[in-house]
């Protein structure tokens, strides 16, 4: 059954801008005090950054306008293209470790009969941890000695122990390690939750017409999930991107800069180094390549919608 | 008619908001009459420490009774580089604060700590402080901070650690190693003899390139010069250098001397030695950095010894730290005298001058909750005036509670070059030591050398080339 859209939304009726607005007003006056919280918490400090990244700084009061040069000088900072690798690392290794995972534990999950509800339970468990306590246990795990939990298992198997977060091409996928074990949950509840909105006449219909298990996962699963894949990919990247607490913690962005993150260095640069204009500048860049990201995605889903 | 009630209903829902968020933002600094003062003081100790709190609260109703239109305001609140900036940004810093030493330049340059020359002057202290913590302490001809205590980095013994090792002399002191060959084959012995760290090495947050300064001018390392037109040039990519930092490689790949885990900071190196899981360790030697090992960690003082920190080929050096108050810019002239007020009235005198009875008794009292608390009381600081105050001496003296053979190598203070931080960057030219400590310590095979002049043209080009 279709629904008719209303005369005045169809373009049929032309409605009356000024009535609507009138009409619409307590609304507004509800919206807001929200509103003016959004534009203090959020917006403000988000326009004023942008402006000050173009300024030259004495702490957080603006001196006078210096154009690019904050831009400049962080892009010609020599660590700048190692920090902006290792972030797109950290992005890639999330992928690969942590994106299809979850997807795929949902809907093994979603297929159980029993034990789903305790399975649930088990994997959100170690998203109510706060994120310092999970970071000081994996550090133990990763513990390059003989008491580090992970070598200890190793030397029952006669195998030396291990450097880990010291091995600067192992140190990004640990930390990401780390990450996805803090999240797992969360995600796969997520599209558990999703999975269980999708029409279930349509495996009915599929089983009857033969259609084994991966097809079904192919063309009737992927297919309804494929929103919340894309929303949780963006979300993804863009989370992983502002990485910050665990390699401040774990490593401190070493050994030799090997985990340095941008939101790590622009803490170095704003907290370590009282740069405030070269952390503004640099949080800035982050955000535009975030923007040209979302931006993607937006095109992306909108592609999807038409070919769905 | 129900539209009309439904509006009102909304405009006051949006006054009540709007006044929590307007009363939200309103500033609570209280303004003062013509004679009246207040000044916010930080670092004040929390209620629930039952030995410091009373003392405070003490000088706080005596001070009133002497200048009764100043106000004391207390604040918890102690410096911290994660706070600092958020809390000055929002004009919250209190009047008067502690920071340690190597905070000055970033303080000075951001603007958010008073010209206190004036009053300097005033108070005569100016002319009472040593030339080299002056010196410190000032940017271009004027003053910025009140230097309250100084110290000299010294090796710190852990005497539990060094009995385990059977490394105590027959006396049951730390024979301290006079040279760096020295210190990395002794620490090298306790490790295999213990499983512990012989020696903790800071490796992070900037705390590597704090220790590693030490060594490094004991080698003879020049880090950084200026040239005939101002300009500032990194040195350090030099044999001298190379030797330091091959020193710390071979204390980890030669002596295997150091903890396995790499990733250390200033805290955790603190934590490691209090609590027995490493013997030697670079450290400051302030009252307040004895008193973090027995607040924080629980270490029992007889535990701490102190040595000197061993010679290189270029002698003896140590760097130069302390704790200062700095005076928040916000403060008006009469806020800042009523600050120094206040740190007369606690005692503060480095004009060898008699104290005030009052005065005496404050500090007296000061002593005495130290040695209540289990601080450890009687060593040696590095003064900060020219002629130490006498009355301070006959405290020490009087309370000392510690074995002072325990800290016999570090009060002789022989022979050591005491040096100030480098004049340019000196946080930023730290993080970049960090790295290259961090990458000798994590693979065998680094080329120190290599390491040194990437870090070096790093240093230049991101921070000499533009320094203002």
């Amino acid at each position: 059954m279709k629904f008719m859209k209303p005369a005045v939304y169809s373009g049929l009726i032309k409605p009356n801008r000024k009535r609507t607005l009138f009409s619409s007003i307590s609304a507004w006056i509800l919206i807001l005090p929200s509103l003016i919280l959004l534009y203090m918490i959020v917006w403000q400090p988000m326009i004023l950054g942008t402006k000050y990244s173009f300024y030259k700084m004495q702490g957080y009061t603006p001196q006078h306008f210096v154009g690019l040069n904050n831009y400049v000088r962080v892009i010609q900072d020599t660590q700048f293209l190692r920090t902006l690798g290792n972030t797109f690392s950290y992005v890639f290794w999330s992928l690969v470790i942590g994106f299809i995972p979850p997807v795929l534990f949902a809907i093994i999950t979603n297929e159980l009969i029993h034990l789903s509800k305790f399975i649930k339970t088990s994997i959100y468990m170690p998203c109510i941890i706060p994120t310092i306590a999970v970071t000081m246990i994996w550090f133990y795990m990763y513990y390059p000695n003989e008491g580090g939990l992970l070598n200890m298992l190793l030397s029952a198997f006669g195998v030396a122990p291990q450097p880990w977060l010291q091995d600067a091409s192992k140190v990004i996928p640990l930390i990401i390690i780390t990450m996805t074990w803090h999240h797992f949950g969360s995600t796969t509840i997520t599209y558990i939750a999703c999975l269980q909105g999708v029409n279930q006449e349509l495996y009915e219909a599929a089983i009857i017409d033969g259609a084994g298990i991966l097809k079904r996962v192919r063309f009737i699963t992927m297919p309804q999930i494929m929103p919340i894949i894309l929303l949780n990919l963006v979300r993804q990247i863009i989370g992983i991107f502002q990485v910050f607490e665990m390699p401040f913690v774990m490593t401190g962005g070493g050994p030799n800069n090997a985990s340095l993150s941008l939101a790590l260095q622009s803490y170095r640069y704003a907290f370590v180094f009282g740069n405030t204009e070269s952390a503004l500048a640099l949080s800035c860049i982050t955000f535009i390549i975030l923007l040209v990201i979302t931006a993607f995605y937006f095109r992306l889903e909108k592609k999807l919608d038409r070919d769905v | 008619m129900r539209n009309l009630t439904k509006t009102i209903y909304c405009l006051v829902a949006i006054v009540v908001v709007l006044s929590f968020l307007v009363t939200g933002c309103e500033n609570t600094k209280k303004i003062s009459s013509d004679n009246e003062i207040t000044i916010t003081v930080g670092g004040w100790p929390l209620q629930n420490d039952q030995k410091m709190y009373p003392v405070y609260a003490e000088r706080e109703a005596k001070m009133k009774e002497r200048y009764p239109h100043i106000t004391i305001q207390h604040d918890e609140w102690s410096y911290d580089v994660k706070t600092f900036l958020p809390k000055a940004a929002s004009g919250q810093l209190p009047t008067c604060f502690y920071v340690p030493f190597t905070e000055v330049d970033k303080l000075v340059k951001s603007n958010y700590i008073s010209d206190i020359t004036a009053q300097m002057k005033e108070y005569g202290y100016a002319d009472s402080i040593r030339e080299d913590i002056l010196e410190l302490v000032s940017r271009e001809g004027k003053i910025y901070a009140l230097p309250y205590s100084a110290y000299i980095m010294g090796l710190f013994g852990n005497i539990s650690v060094f009995a385990e090792a059977g490394e105590l002399n027959q006396d049951g002191y730390i024979d301290y190693p006079k040279t760096f060959e020295e210190l990395g084959e002794l620490a090298g012995r306790i490790k295999k003899k213990t499983g512990k760290a012989g020696f903790i090495l800071s490796t992070m947050n900037n705390g590597g390139g704090w220790q590693f300064m030490n060594i490094a001018w004991a080698y003879g390392t020049k880090f950084m010069k200026q040239d005939e037109n101002g300009r500032w040039i990194a040195t350090f990519d030099s044999d001298e250098c190379a030797a330091a930092l091959q020193f710390v490689k071979d204390l980890k790949w030669k002596y295997n001397a150091l903890s396995d885990n790499v990733f250390i900071d200033n805290t955790e190196a603190r934590k490691m030695y209090a609590t027995n899981q490493g013997a030697m360790m670079f450290g400051g030697t302030g009252q307040e950095d004895f008193k973090k090992y027995i607040r924080h960690f629980n270490m029992d003082k007889d535990n701490i010894s102190l040595g000197a920190i061993p010679a290189g080929p270029a002698g003896k050096f140590a760097l130069l730290g302390g704790a200062l108050q700095v005076i928040s810019s916000k403060s008006t002239p009469e806020e800042i005298d009523a600050a120094f007020k206040w740190f007369e009235f606690c005692g503060y005198n480095i004009k060898n001058e008699e104290l005030t009875e009052e005065q005496k008794q404050l500090r007296e009292q000061q002593y005495q909750s130290d040695v209540n608390t289990g601080y450890p009381v009687g060593i040696e600081s590095y003064s900060v005036s020219k002629v130490e105050n006498s009355f301070e001496k006959e405290l020490r003296k009087k309370y000392c509670n510690i074995d002072k053979n325990k800290f016999k190598e570090y009060e002789l203070f022989e022979g050591i070059t005491v040096k100030q931080e480098e004049p340019v960057n000196c946080q930023e030219l730290y993080s970049i030591l960090d790295s290259c400590i961090q990458a000798v310590l994590t693979d065998p095979n680094a080329d120190v050398r290599e390491i040194l002049k990437k870090a070096n043209s790093d240093f230049q080009l991101n921070y000499l080339d533009k320094a203002e």
